[in-house]
């Protein structure tokens, strides 16, 4: 009987009341989430990523070329984070390591993200032999410490910031293809879902009108939380060398190049590592509020 | 007995089977894909090898051979202990390999016992700590600690504890001296996500009835805090062991390198660093390996850990009836508590992924889906079990 009146319905009207429950709950979840943690984090993340795009506002110092600055100067009104072994303005190239750090994180969650869902809403929306197949490539995947998986990739692709972005996403897939997998399997027993199909809806249209919006919400939070994750783990292996080559600012490679003065100027390592934290922290919050506000 | 047997056996062949896969795809990554991994090192001229020579090279190393051929000898190899050479050094990759272990272990231990100790310190003192804006303050440092870059981290304590404070001598340390800092760094950023899960725990057994009924009955907050909330918090403790041994491997590479250790991890960075594909290939074997090796412990523990789960089949169920029944025992408190955190469905125990429903993850007959053995990497599907357990924190 319920088949007979929605089949004349369209499917999207099928689609909406799980899209309206939604948006009823939306003015409270709005509540919930703008705390001053979140709005902290926001403007944190928010400064970041105008560093990225327009460094030449912050700051006047040249990243790559210290020119004739006294080396090794701590921290001052006129070089905020102090200089370092060859007079570069620290403050600088953090600034200007920005864009390169953000857009290889984007870079790394775009991969796991992308191909991590594909995996994932396949697998719960089609069930059978092919989802079984696909999860155990998920498991191989996460069966592999995700540093050594990783340093696997890097050590095929080659060196260079852009491989290990691409390195760190695959390590992300894994989730991804969990977290969408979850999902699909959830919106498949839906009855929306039902009606959809039973109005003539084939395997397709019913996964990109019906499972893929329905899930999205779910996997952009997750993708919000692995942005500093992701962070975390490009300026590791950007640490170790793997990454950008060295007069690239990069937050990794800074690091790594103030360790050799531990003892004299401690700037060269603390601020920038404080900055990085400050960073991931902050995604790691919001991350965390949008996985609850999309729950 | 039998179904307990069979369970054990399906779990084994499952890790049999993902580490055999695991293998194959670092095998492939690592040795059929480069193609040519010893011509591009010895052909170079500078190194004045005549062809005949190059030749007797490629021979040892194998390299003219099929790639399945490469893959099957690789593979028996493997099996018997023979990871090959070094393409770097010539050495044998298992001599170098237990070369380096022992350091490694050492450090490995002792930043997990450091990591387990403080987070005991941290949950106690967040759970319990007074004034109570000291005990939020503690409360939110495992959400800082999972953000610190390792690297980072090492760098500043030897600034801070050695340059600064002259507590521990770096430059020229006795054994016991050189192993304080690379322990503590290893430990901070391990104990993060057990202290979040544990937090979480303690968090959720005080408000069982059965801890009131204790209290009401004369029992001390010290005395519930040994007895029924920390005994009850290990169970989740141990959902995020192999996330733990992810982070211990992480650990291993970085804080080596940074404080100059020889060892395994220090191995792998030198050997990422040479190209030395079979170092490489032998190490994440061995390391993955030992993260199959402890999901598939910790999942033949659990129904020794959590009574409710030698019960066969529908465990969500029994759980809950175990909960109507026994919630004022507390002699049943594990059941009742693992009930409470474990079995409510859709309330996603600290440390599993929010990916997973929760009533079925305990569940070791399940087999629908992605299969009983998915569920014990869901447990440690990395970062998630560390952004899920930050989540419990805050």
């Amino acid at each position: 009987m319920s088949t007979v009146e929605l089949a004349g319905a369209d499917s999207r009207s099928a689609a909406q009341p799980p899209a309206r429950g939604r948006k009823g709950s939306s003015r409270s979840t709005a509540r919930t989430f703008f705390t001053p943690g979140t709005i902290i984090a926001s403007v944190l993340l928010g400064i970041t990523i105008i560093w990225a795009l327009f460094p030449g506002l912050f700051t006047g110092h040249d990243p790559v070329d210290g020119g004739d600055t006294a080396a090794l100067l701590a921290p001052s009104a006129e070089h905020w984070f102090g200089t370092d072994q060859i007079g570069r303005d620290v403050y600088s190239r953090v600034v200007h390591g920005a864009s390169r750090s953000l857009l290889a994180a984007l870079i790394a969650v775009g991969v796991g993200l992308v191909v991590g869902s594909a995996i994932g809403l396949i697998a719960g929306s089609r069930g059978g032999w092919v989802g079984e197949v696909l999860m155990r490539i998920v498991d191989v995947l996460l069966s592999i410490p995700a540093l050594l998986l990783s340093l696997t990739i890097v050590i095929v692709l080659g060196f260079g910031i852009v491989n290990v972005a691409v390195a760190v996403g695959i390590t992300a897939i894994a989730q991804f293809a969990r977290l969408s997998r979850s999902q699909a399997v959830t919106i498949m027993q839906a009855d929306y879902v039902q009606a959809a199909y039973g109005s003539g809806g084939t395997y397709w249209s019913v996964l990109l009108r019906h499972v893929v919006p329905n899930a999205v919400s779910a996997v952009l939070a997750l993708a919000v939380l692995q942005v500093g994750s992701a962070i975390l783990q490009i300026s590791t292996l950007g640490f170790l060398g793997y990454g950008a080559p060295a007069p690239t600012p990069e937050w990794g490679l800074i690091i790594a190049e103030g360790r050799n003065f531990v003892a004299t100027a401690w700037w060269l390592t603390v601020l920038p590592g404080l900055i990085v934290m400050a960073v991931v922290v902050s995604t790691h919050r919001l991350g965390t509020a949008l996985r609850k506000a999309a729950e | 007995m039998s179904p307990t047997l069979r369970y054990i056996l399906s779990r084994l062949g499952q890790a049999v089977l993902v580490l055999f896969l695991a293998f194959t795809l670092a095998a492939l990554l690592l040795m059929i894909l480069p193609g040519d991994g010893v011509l591009a090192r010895f052909a170079n001229p500078a190194l004045g090898l005549s062809a005949d020579q190059v030749a007797d090279i490629r021979d040892s190393y194998g390299a003219d051979a099929p790639w399945y051929i490469q893959y099957w000898q690789s593979l028996v190899g493997f099996l018997q202990g023979d990871f090959g050479f070094s393409v770097n050094s010539g050495a044998a990759v298992s001599t170098l390999i237990t070369a380096a272990l022992p350091s490694t272990a050492v450090l490995a231990l002792c930043g997990f016992v450091a990591a387990i100790l403080l987070a005991l310190i941290v949950t106690v003192l967040a759970s319990y700590g007074k004034p109570p804006w000291l005990a939020n303050v503690i409360d939110s440092a495992p959400a800082l600690f999972v953000s610190v870059p390792v690297f980072w981290l090492g760098i500043v304590i030897i600034q801070v504890l050695s340059f600064q404070l002259g507590w521990v001598n770096v430059v020229d340390p006795g054994p016991v001296e050189a192993l304080i800092l690379p322990t503590l760094t290893l430990a901070i950023p391990l104990s993060a996500p057990l202290a979040q899960v544990l937090i979480r725990a303690v968090a959720d057994v005080r408000t069982q009835s059965f801890v009131h009924v204790s209290r009401a009955k004369g029992a001390s907050e010290g005395w519930l805090l040994v007895n029924t909330v920390i005994r009850n918090a290990t169970l989740p403790a141990l959902t995020i062991a192999g996330l733990l041994f992810g982070e211990l491997v992480a650990g291993a590479v970085v804080t080596e390198t940074v404080f100059g250790r020889n060892g395994l991890g220090s191995l792998t960075a030198q050997a990422v660093a040479n190209r030395d594909n079979p170092v490489l290939l032998a190490i994440v074997v061995i390391a993955t390996i030992g993260f199959v090796l402890v999901n598939l412990i910790v999942d033949l523990l659990y129904p020794l850990v959590d009574p409710r789960l030698r019960h066969r089949g529908r465990v969500g169920r029994a759980a809950r009836k175990h909960l109507a029944t026994s919630t004022a025992d507390p002699a049943g408190t594990s059941g009742a508590v693992g009930a409470g955190t474990a079995g409510a469905p859709g309330n996603g125990t600290s440390g599993t992924p929010g990916t997973s429903s929760s009533s079925s993850e305990y569940n070791p007959d399940q087999n629908s889906g992605s299969g009983a053995g998915s569920h014990s990497l869901d447990r440690t599907a990395r970062g998630s079990g560390t952004q899920s357990a930050e989540e419990s924190s805050s």
